[in-house]
């Protein structure tokens, strides 16, 4: 791609991948026209400006289609940077299992926690609900993205053990992929985690209806405020040793409040106006 | 300044030297005189002690109990005397006195020192102390054999010696005769030792029996209406043996001098270093005029010297060397600022 | 003040002083016999006090004062120390230039062991939380066609202390008396003889030998009268307690771990040869700095100041996985850093060192600067011990025949290696006060003789002694907060300040 094309499209190339780049010698402080070489596969070294560039355009992309995980996963590595990451690394370090974990570099695919084994754990534990959880939800673990645009390849992986294990969270936490679940686990991720894109997802607000937006106000975002300035770093979790405990052990063990149930709550919700539905038609008739 | 210093003063002066009591341990002959000045009529002990100005003396045995106060109201003084010291050594340098080997290890120790005016004995117990007390010490560039120091404040005299107690080399020295305290003045020391030496029947006419003589801070307190610094200066002079350096400080009678000594230095707390009433400025006597009184003093000493070497026609020898206090670093000999306020000056017999 | 209370308390004169008790310094009842008058009775052996006699001894001014002086260990013991040449003792000191140079010109410096001393041409410190670093040396004011000029030599203090011993055996008998293992039983003040001196403003002090043994009982104690009583003995200085003298500081709740370790031969040969290097590291997380200094035959001493369990910590490990940490210290981040403290050794048998397998680790993924010190690869038996660290400054250094020098007057934080050589500059000070006194016939131990010491040292020990407190309060904010922010700018800026960096070289180097 040419240079030019580079700087007049930064968001077309959000979408198609970039595989090779030019090679360089600095580490840091580098121009378009002297990047480095990248420090892990897939890695593509950006400038301020355009890691600036990539941060305000993701974010603008999720809050149009917040169904747009790439564009979150971009909006991610984009702002984790200078700060953020390197706690959460820290964070890691300053653990036993979390040193363990960096350690032994584990992933989270479809091949390495195969779906039928999880089925086949007892009732309520860890696996047995991840499992549950994923076909109730329809996705495998194979959806995420690579990160990219993480220079630190330690911390790279760090991001990417994050994101693998978000699953993990909405299946101990038990709240549904839908807007209003997502909100209200981001919110609870980004106090355990401090990583900003999930605090800066939380501005997808807007996108709920005013009684989705009041019940996120009364009752999710307090639940999220206990637990994750409860709960012990999500981050340090090691799942795949944790497959066959029980889940509500689990909770108590890392402080994290069972949150309300949201499609029991929208189940309920139905029923009511159902019946409300069914009283007025009564009435008219 | 009064004409004539009120009788009641002199009598208090009189009445304090019949009543002292001086340390036994003082060998010289002053205990013999010391019942002379007691019979004495009023007249006849202020002719004696002609350059003594009453109030003067009385002013600083008022500061006699704090003389040796570190913190007190002589701490200038304090400060100055090292200076002495290095003064004396310059003096000594380059006149060569007595040093025939002519080789750069310590010269002997052997000149004899007089000390006019010595009030509680700031200058005289640091001289006593450099004597050597047994040939292995080494002396001091100061070169001191003995030291006799002379005060006509019996006061003072008696704080100097018990002062001069607590240094058991300077006490030693006390004990031995080679340092001494007398409480007379210069006038009736002359007279002493001339009356000695007519008695040896001039077996020395030559004259003086000190090596140096120092006048450290002596010559602006005489009392103008009974001495003059000319006659003074020859009187000290005249104790010297030929060759020897009178070696003496005071402070210059100029426009800066009344400011720095009149006024700032005698400001009260913080600004000033010294009592009100130390020091008046019109008897300071500046370089210029001490230089001429001084080789006056000296012609004349030398020409009723029967010496055969011709002493009389070597050159007069004059070291002149201002020195200032700066407050919170201390004196500091300053060449040329003679006229600005204290000096030290030494001529040579 | 307290210092003009110290200083004019003791001072009255001989008319009151029969009457009337001093409040504090105590009366003898009676002598039992009339002291031995000395000019200077130092009380301590250390480097402070030994290096004071062997400069009054030295030169042709002071050499005939009659001295003594008082220490309670066994002197023969100091005379006698002696290491094979691969050992060296764990209390090592960084001499600057102005030290040296004292030595030399006092004729100790030929006495010292030089096999076992090691010059040290650059110093490199750096913050272990930001990295921002300064090197010291002296490349920007030499030519590069000369010897690299030093910054400071490391000496045994042992080694010091016994060519100090030498050079006092050297001056011969006269006048001078050594009470070895003996301590100073009492000091009061001496009466007025009356066919003698008045003693009643001297200090005397009654000495007995240290260790009772049937010998020893039957002497009498013995009675020794001062001109000038030298404090020389310590941060709890006896003599400073006589004087009335007050102190300020505190306890720095650190320790400072020494140890002696061999480091491996750096694969590239320094240019120019035989150039050695000082490492520092700053670890605000873990309380203080850990700095490796150089030694003979590629061996280095280390100082690590940390906070009373992390001394204890280290001090408790085996001696492979101390040499891991150490080498960590100067590697790893500060999370790494204050979970490795923390480990658990996991029993004796186990033979697998563990913070070595941290430390490969981590060092995969912790870039290093290329400033950093040799690798540790071994640590001497026995050689790893600790010292509280404090900070103490005598609200004055002199009374009326009474001065204080070395860690009797001061006591400073060892981040910047100043205590000995502060010490050492006492010692120059006083000895040239003692020296001008004698020459000017001024009384050795009176206050206006002293204060020409007083003036020299007081002030510039209490300004390292403040910098080095503020050095050290400033590297324990931990974190990367404004605090870290500023200081690291600060350190780069002097950094590349070659005016300013010189500067500060020289200040440390003290007055040559």
């Amino acid at each position: 791609m040419s240079v030019l094309a580079r700087q007049i499209a930064p968001s077309a190339r959000l979408l198609t991948p970039v595989t090779t780049a030019p090679a360089c010698l600095l580490p840091r402080h580098f121009s378009v026209l002297n990047r480095p070489q990248p420090n892990y596969p897939g890695h593509i070294p950006l400038t301020f400006i355009e890691r600036g560039a990539l941060a305000v355009g993701s974010a603008v992309g999720s809050l149009i289609n917040p169904r747009r995980g790439d564009l979150i996963a971009t909006l991610g590595e984009a702002t984790a940077t200078p700060y953020f990451i390197y706690r959460l690394r820290d964070a890691m370090l300053s653990d036993a299992t979390g040193r363990r974990i960096l350690r032994d570099r584990p992933r989270i695919t479809s091949s390495t926690m195969p779906l039928p084994y999880l089925r086949s754990l007892p009732e309520n534990s860890v696996g047995r609900t991840y499992a549950a959880w994923l076909d109730r939800e329809g996705v495998s673990p194979d959806t995420r993205s690579q990160v990219q645009y993480i220079d630190n390849e330690e911390c790279a992986y760090v991001m990417q053990r994050y994101r693998e294990c978000h699953d993990f969270y909405h299946a101990v936490t038990g709240l549904p992929i839908f807007v209003e679940g997502e909100l209200a686990l981001k919110a609870f991720e980004f106090l355990n985690t401090l990583i900003p894109m999930t605090g800066l997802s939380l501005f997808a607000m807007v996108r709920l209806k005013p009684a989705e937006r009041e019940r996120f106000f009364s009752l999710h975002l307090p639940w999220a405020v206990r637990s994750g300035l409860a709960s012990k770093e999500l981050i340090n979790v090691y799942w795949e040793e944790v497959l066959e405990k029980n889940v509500d052990e689990l909770r108590r063990e890392l402080n994290i409040e069972a949150p309300p149930d949201l499609r029991e709550i929208r189940r309920m919700i139905r029923r009511q106006q159902k019946e409300e539905k069914q009283r007025m038609g009564q009435q008219t008739a | 300044m009064a004409a004539r210093p009120s009788l009641s003063r002199v009598s208090r002066v009189i009445n304090s030297l019949a009543s002292t009591s001086f340390s036994s341990s003082s060998s010289s002959s002053f205990s013999s005189s010391s019942s002379a000045p007691a019979s004495l009529s009023p007249s006849t002990f202020l002719r004696r002690h002609s350059s003594v100005s009453a109030d003067e003396l009385s002013h600083f045995s008022g500061l006699a109990n704090s003389w040796w106060d570190p913190m007190g109201p002589s701490r200038v003084l304090h400060l100055m005397n090292p200076l002495r010291h290095e003064f004396i050594a310059t003096c000594l340098a380059t006149g060569d006195t007595s040093n025939s080997t002519g080789n750069t290890t310590s010269p002997p120790a052997n000149l004899h020192y007089l000390d006019i005016g010595c009030g509680g004995g700031i200058f005289a117990e640091s001289l006593a102390r450099t004597i050597p007390l047994t040939p292995s010490v080494p002396g001091t560039p100061t070169r001191a054999a003995s030291m006799t120091a002379i005060d006509p404040s019996p006061h003072l005299i008696r704080i100097a010696r018990a002062h001069a107690r607590t240094d058991p080399t300077v006490d030693a020295h006390l004990r031995s005769g080679h340092f001494k305290y007398l409480n007379t003045t210069l006038e009736e020391l002359s007279e002493r030792l001339l009356k000695e030496e007519e008695a040896k029947e001039a077996e020395q006419p030559t004259g003086g029996k000190f090596d140096m003589v120092t006048l450290f801070e002596v010559i602006e307190h005489i009392d103008p209406n009974t001495s003059t610094p000319a006659t003074f200066l020859t009187n000290a002079l005249r104790l010297l043996k030929p060759g020897g350096w009178l070696v003496g400080s005071t402070i210059a009678r100029t426009f800066p001098s009344f400011l720095v000594n009149q006024v700032i230095a005698e400001a009260p707390w913080p600004v000033g270093v010294v009592p009100r009433g130390t020091h008046e400025w019109s008897k300071f006597v500046n370089p210029d005029e001490l230089e001429g009184w001084a080789k006056d003093g000296v012609r004349t000493v030398r020409s009723q010297l029967h010496n055969p070497s011709g002493s009389q026609n070597k050159a007069l020898e004059w070291l002149c060397c201002g020195v200032m206090y700066f407050p919170g670093l201390g004196w500091k000999m300053v060449p040329g600022s003679e006229s600005w306020g204290n000096y030290f000056w030494a001529v040579r017999v | 003040m307290s210092a003009s209370r110290s200083a004019l308390r003791p001072y009255v004169c001989s008319s009151c002083r029969h009457g009337v008790l001093a409040p504090r310094r105590r009366f003898s009842s009676k002598p039992a016999q009339n002291p031995e008058i000395y000019d200077v009775v130092c009380v301590g052996g250390g480097p402070a006090g030994l290096g004071l006699l062997a400069a009054l001894r030295a030169s042709p001014v002071t050499s005939k004062l009659k001295v003594a002086l008082v220490e309670s260990q066994d002197l023969d013991k100091a005379r006698s120390w002696d290491l094979p040449t691969h050992e060296f003792s764990n209390r090592v000191s960084s001499l600057t230039p102005s030290s040296v140079a004292f030595l030399r010109r006092i004729g100790a410096l030929e006495l010292l062991d030089t096999d076992r001393v090691q010059d040290y041409q650059q110093m490199q410190v750096w913050d272990g939380e930001t990295g921002s670093k300064i090197s010291f040396d002296w490349a920007e004011e030499t030519s590069p066609f000369e010897d690299p000029r030093t910054v400071a030599t490391m000496t045994e203090n042992a080694n010091l202390v016994r060519a100090l011993l030498s050079r006092i055996e050297a001056s011969g008998d006269e006048n001078l008396k050594i009470f070895s293992k003996t301590t100073v039983s009492s000091i009061e003040n001496g009466s007025d003889h009356p066919d003698g001196p008045d003693l009643s403003a001297w200090p005397v002090l009654t000495v007995a030998p240290s260790e009772a043994s049937p010998a020893s009982t039957s002497e009498p104690p013995v009675r020794i009268a001062a001109r000038l009583l030298v404090g020389a003995d310590g941060i709890n200085s006896p003599v400073r307690s006589f004087a009335d003298i007050a102190t300020e500081g505190w306890d720095y709740n650190r320790h400072g771990v020494v140890a002696t370790l061999a480091l491996s031969d750096s694969e590239a040969p320094t240019f120019p040869a035989g150039m050695r290097t000082a490492f520092q590291r700053f670890l605000p997380a873990l309380g203080g700095p850990i700095a490796l200094l150089p030694l003979p035959n590629n061996h280095a001493t280390l100082v690590w100041s940390t906070t009373p369990e992390h001394a204890a910590y280290l001090k408790s490990l085996p001696p492979n996985a101390f040499i891991s940490m150490v080498n960590a210290a100067f590697r790893l981040s500060m999370t790494d850093l204050k979970y490795m403290m923390k480990m658990k050794r996991v029993g004796e048998e186990e033979e697998v060192n563990q913070h070595d397998a941290e430390l490969t680790w981590r060092l995969q993924h912790t870039p290093q600067p290329n400033h950093i010190p040799p690798m540790v690869t071994g640590v001497q038996e026995r050689s790893v011990a600790s010292f509280p660290l404090r900070f103490r400054h005598a609200s004055t250094y002199i009374s009326p025949r009474v001065a204080l020098i070395g860690d009797a007057a001061h006591v400073i934080h060892p981040l910047a290696g100043q205590g000995l050589n502060l010490g050492l500059g006492d010692v120059a000070s006083l000895s040239n006060t003692i020296e001008y006194a004698v020459t000017h016939g001024m009384d050795v131990g009176d206050l206006l003789s002293l204060e020409r010491y007083s003036t020299e040292r007081w002030g510039a020990n209490a300004k390292v002694g403040g910098v080095c407190d503020l050095l050290h309060k400033l590297y324990n904010v931990p974190g990367q907060g404004p605090v870290a922010w500023g200081r690291s700018l600060g350190l780069n800026v002097i950094d590349r300040l070659p005016f300013v960096k010189g500067f500060l070289m020289r200040q440390a180097e003290g007055g040559a």
